[in-house]
């Protein structure tokens, strides 16, 4: 039989690629490089990330056979670019892995100070090392080592490495990449959730594929509308066929440039105007991987106040708010104190405070200045 | 090499292999891998798929063969795949596992029944090895492998690759579907974002510029109180940068505290406003900020086209124009030199030609016209 490429079975081999795809997402390297350490017999293992544009480091982290004093250990992290083998690991591009004696003649070294003082106490007499990450914003290497008087390193060691370092290059890459989408994500969403619209994007069928914050607020005040079954409803006969054709219509148009938008207002039994207005979604950012055609749906409650607005602008304790909300909607100063459980002489008082915190004299003034907050 | 596990394929093979199922999270080319798979398992084609359960197309459904087959074959097991005697016998199976499924059914009991002589003879579809790579409840995705009824069957051999290759094949699946759900919503949500009517602008808390959409351009290009390049964002004058910096400053700091909070900044000229910048705090990352500029420009009241519409005179609209700066009828008519009545009657006559009963819905109609 002949000499196998590596001396881990495949079953080992495939595992440990396993966990290197998991060692991301877990932060659990030393999972990952224990286990390298310990197939090749090394008697320690370093690894360490660096932000290279904030030239701050991520992560540096040991694991060792042996116990070495913190001293050394620290001089050793506060001085690793002077390190003979990380001058060899400058030359790598992502996903190799070398051994790096193969490179350079380190008794070369043997009077520098580096050598004396922290290679030998830390036994480094053999190093393979590899490159997970070298790109302009993040650099990320590991090394192994055996000791001087330990036997070389074999070739079936080397190749080990060297098939596990393009598994930890791709692994840390998805991650980032993962990472960016994400937050990217939440940057997106959390834009639609500042919009004082409903704003739902549906798929020919009604689907619901995403909704802003403020369509929660919208169900709410329009109860004709409303989600059943991942689904786009309307409860109100009139419009429910409407509201599907039209869904459906600018969901199928696909064409680049093309804006048909189209608006209906809906009167809804709680006295609001709804204004909902329906057009593609263009297709011509360069992100866009999504291949199903969508229809943004936005709606508008046209009687809306910005009460938060309000309440900050004058001061208003919540109470006020609500009175004035009330009153806004046209309920009658009696009605709002029986709806309250107040009297009504309570409500009146509230009303003074209103008038005297937004500097007005009449309703009629107070309205004014209330439909400038629309 | 353990006897335990003897494999076709070496272990640089096998390196490359999962590495190319990896690769196809981000770059969605699952067609080498199953060419791959299929190659190594000498299979006649290999396939996988993925669908959100309830949703009628699959969110990926491919391929490899070895050779052509006939296209209606495939259409005809597409229409009909629940009917295949090996989906019966992956039923069962939980995510994670794989089985030669020819050890669970009897393909030989099948072979004169009408689905195996219009799909699987064609298709070659005798022996079979499949794999449950999701099955969640949401998401259910398999692959499977097959040979036809003049090959050999699969080996012991063939099947330990499936069981070393499955637990790749799943993690991966799982990316996959995470990161294509992240995709799918960038995608859509900067479609929305693109086509709003809103020139936004998202910041950093250093000021840079994150990014911007197409409305946002349109005005700082047009606009000569700002500018954008690759300095960043600025508003020439140097009064609002300053109020425009402190706000972004302020945004960030109180965005920790868990307040929401919003700026705006009233840009004006000779006291008449001319933009509104509202900087606004939207959540990034959990300890990360960045700030939205909302930047809308004041459109003029076009008063003389109100005043054509309507066929008010000079001194209507010389009225309607201070009621709409806030200015009361009562100071109105002391500024004028007139009575409070004679204004009482010239809004009156105001009123009838708009046809509004009352001042708050002569505003409302006045907004409309912005």
């Amino acid at each position: 039989m002949s000499i196998p490429e590596i001396n881990i079975s495949h079953a080992e081999f495939s595992e440990l690629i396993e966990t290197i795809y998991q060692a991301p997402a877990k932060n659990d390297w030393a999972s990952v490089f224990n286990r390298i350490m310990d197939y090749t017999y090394s008697n320690k293992v370093f690894w360490y990330f660096t932000d290279i544009e904030k030239q701050t480091v991520l992560l540096s982290e040991f694991s060792m056979k042996f116990a070495v004093s913190p001293d050394i250990i620290n001089k050793f992290f506060s001085r690793y670019e002077q390190d003979p083998y990380y001058q060899v690991t400058k030359g790598l591009v992502e996903g190799e892995a070398r051994f790096l004696n193969q490179h350079f003649d380190l008794s070369r070294c043997e009077n520098s100070e580096f050598y004396q003082s922290i290679l030998v106490p830390m036994d480094s007499g053999q190093a393979i090392a590899g490159v997970m990450n070298r790109d302009a914003d993040f650099e990320a290497l590991f090394a192994i080592n055996r000791g001087f008087a330990d036997p070389q390193y074999t070739q079936q060691d080397i190749n080990l490495v060297s098939l596990l370092t393009p598994h930890l290059h791709r692994s840390m890459h998805l991650f980032r990449e993962l990472e960016l989408y994400k937050d990217y994500a939440s940057m997106n969403k959390s834009i639609l959730d500042q919009s004082q619209k409903g704003i739902i994007v549906c798929d020919q069928g009604a689907n619901i594929l995403l909704a802003n914050r403020f369509t929660e607020t919208v169900f709410e005040e329009v109860p004709e509308l409303t989600e059943e079954g991942g689904k786009l409803v309307c409860l109100n006969d009139e419009y429910a066929d409407k509201l599907n054709n039209l869904i459906h219509a600018h969901a199928g148009i696909n064409i680049d440039g093309l804006t048909a938008q189209h608006s209906i207002v809906l009167s809804s039994h709680t006295n609001q105007d709804v204004l909902i207005g329906f057009s593609p979604l263009s297709e011509s950012n360069e992100l866009n991987t999504f291949g199903k055609s969508c229809c943004v749906i936005s709606i508008k409650l046209q009687n809306a106040i910005k009460w938060h607005d309000i309440q900050r602008a004058f001061s208003l304790t919540d109470r006020e708010v609500e009175v004035l909300g009330q009153v806004y909607r046209k309920t009658t100063l009696s009605k709002i104190a029986d709806d309250l459980g107040i009297t009504y002489q309570t409500v009146r008082n509230h009303m003074q405070n209103i008038y005297s915190k937004c500097a007005v004299h009449s309703q009629s003034a107070l309205m004014i200045k209330l439909s400038a907050f629309q | 090499m353990s006897s335990r596990y003897p494999l076709n394929i070496s272990a640089s093979q096998l390196s490359e292999l999962i590495g190319d199922i990896y690769y196809a999270v981000s770059s969605a080319n699952w067609e080498r891998v199953l060419n791959n798979f299929a190659n190594y398992t000498n299979a006649n084609k290999a396939f996988c798929m993925l669908a959100k359960l309830g949703e009628p197309l699959p969110a990926l459904l491919e391929f490899s063969a070895k050779k052509l087959y006939p296209q209606e074959a495939y259409l005809d097991y597409q229409s009909r795949p629940f009917e295949d005697p090996f989906f019966d016998a992956i039923k069962d199976m939980c995510e994670g596992d794989a089985l030669y499924l020819n050890d669970l059914i009897d393909i030989n009991e099948y072979v004169e029944t009408e689905y195996y002589q219009s799909i699987f003879k064609p298709l070659e579809c005798h022996y079979a090895i499949g794999g449950i790579l999701c099955r969640d409840g949401i998401h259910e995705s398999y692959f499977a492998v097959h040979r036809g009824v003049d090959e050999q069957p699969f080996s012991e051999k063939d099947m330990n690759l499936v069981h070393l290759i499955i637990p790749h094949f799943r993690n991966a699946m799982r990316m996959y579907k995470e990161l294509k759900m992240y995709k799918d919503y960038v995608s859509i949500s900067d479609g929305i974002i693109e086509q709003s009517n809103n020139a936004m602008l998202v910041l950093d808390t250093d000021m840079n510029v994150v990014k911007y959409n197409s409305v946002a351009e349109r005005i700082i290009d047009d606009s000569p109180l700002f500018s954008l390049d690759s300095a960043g964002f600025r508003i020439h004058h140097s009064v609002y940068q300053a109020q425009f910096a402190a706000a972004i400053d302020q945004c960030s700091n109180l965005a920790f505290q868990h307040i929401s909070s919003h700026s705006r900044i009233v840009i004006e000229h000779e006291n008449v406003p001319l933009a509104v910048i509202t900087v606004s705090p939207i959540q990034y990352r959990e300890q990360a900020l960045r700030c939205l500029a909302m930047i809308e420009l004041i459109q003029r009241m076009p008063w003389q086209t109100i005043k054509r519409c309507y066929r008010l005179t000079e001194k209507e609209l010389s009225l309607l124009e201070h009621l709409y700066k806030g200015i009361s009828l009562k100071v109105f008519a002391e500024q004028n030199g007139t009575s409070y009545n004679t204004q009482r009657v010239h809004l009156q006559n105001v009123f009838k030609k708009l046809n509004v009963c009352s001042q708050t819905e002569l505003m409302i109609l006045l907004n409309t016209f912005k």
